[in-house]
């Protein structure tokens, strides 16, 4: 469902955008890791295995965008400005208070974390961050991030042991400040 | 007097959705990926949609 819907509302503007800055696209149709641990739980996991994948040492800078987004012809390109040391991401609560009233009223299921620190909290990390990142977009460069997105896979595996509720797919975002000490923050896209 | 023709509120969600988008350099849909077939990419503004 999700690469037909990809393919017909997202690749025209993606490959636009791609070309407008000089990037190849590259669609990840299937998942990366196949073992029943990765089966179990959310494909979001995933995102920290595209720096080990061969594709990615032949580029400078990787940029992530998750396959349920759609491009504005007018975005800039994301990569520009984003130090090679840094990863460039979204901060995931400068949307206003409302915003997310909204989305635990749409899915009351949803773990409710008003604030970052909350959100740290209840998955069981320390709360002394005060910002949390939205992973749908991601500037990466291979050779400074490959080695910090095993390492963090490893974290989040050993988290996934002890901790059921980690395997709900927050993974990136929620590994550790030291983790998100090395995020380039942009206000917004 | 305005005659609504169609569905009011599908009508008002395409607004909000193509106003969200023209407003947006990334619009990440989530768990709202039955809406994506509204985004009108060609519209150049909110009441050209």
């Amino acid at each position: 469902m999700y690469v037909e819907c990809w393919k017909k509302y997202c690749q025209p503007n993606w490959q636009a955008y791609a070309h407008k800055y000089g990037h190849d696209l590259i669609c990840l149709e299937h998942p990366l890791d196949l073992s029943s641990r990765a089966k179990l739980r959310s494909p979001t996991w995933q995102k920290c295995l595209i720096l080990s994948r061969g594709f990615a040492s032949d580029y400078q800078t990787v940029v992530w965008i998750d396959s349920d987004i759609v491009i504005n012809d007018k975005a800039p390109d994301v990569a520009i400005g984003v130090p090679a040391n840094k990863v460039g991401a979204v901060d995931a609560y400068e949307f206003s208070e409302v915003f997310p009233k909204r989305v635990y009223k749409m899915w009351p299921d949803f773990v409710q974390s008003p604030t970052p620190q909350v959100y740290y909290r209840n998955y069981g990390l320390p709360d002394d961050v005060d910002r949390a990142i939205n992973t749908g977009v991601m500037v990466l460069s291979p050779s400074y991030h490959r080695a910090l997105w095993s390492w963090s896979t490893i974290i989040t595996r050993r988290k996934a042991v002890g901790n059921g509720i980690w395997s709900s797919g927050h993974s990136l975002t929620s590994c550790s400040k030291v983790v998100t000490s090395i995020f380039w923050i942009r206000a917004s896209t | 007097m305005w005659k609504l023709l169609g569905d009011p509120l599908q009508k008002l969600r395409i607004d909000a959705v193509n106003t969200v988008y023209q407003s947006s350099f990334f619009l990440h849909f989530g768990e709202t990926m039955d809406q994506m077939p509204m985004v009108n990419p060609g519209a150049v503004s909110w009441w050209k949609i």
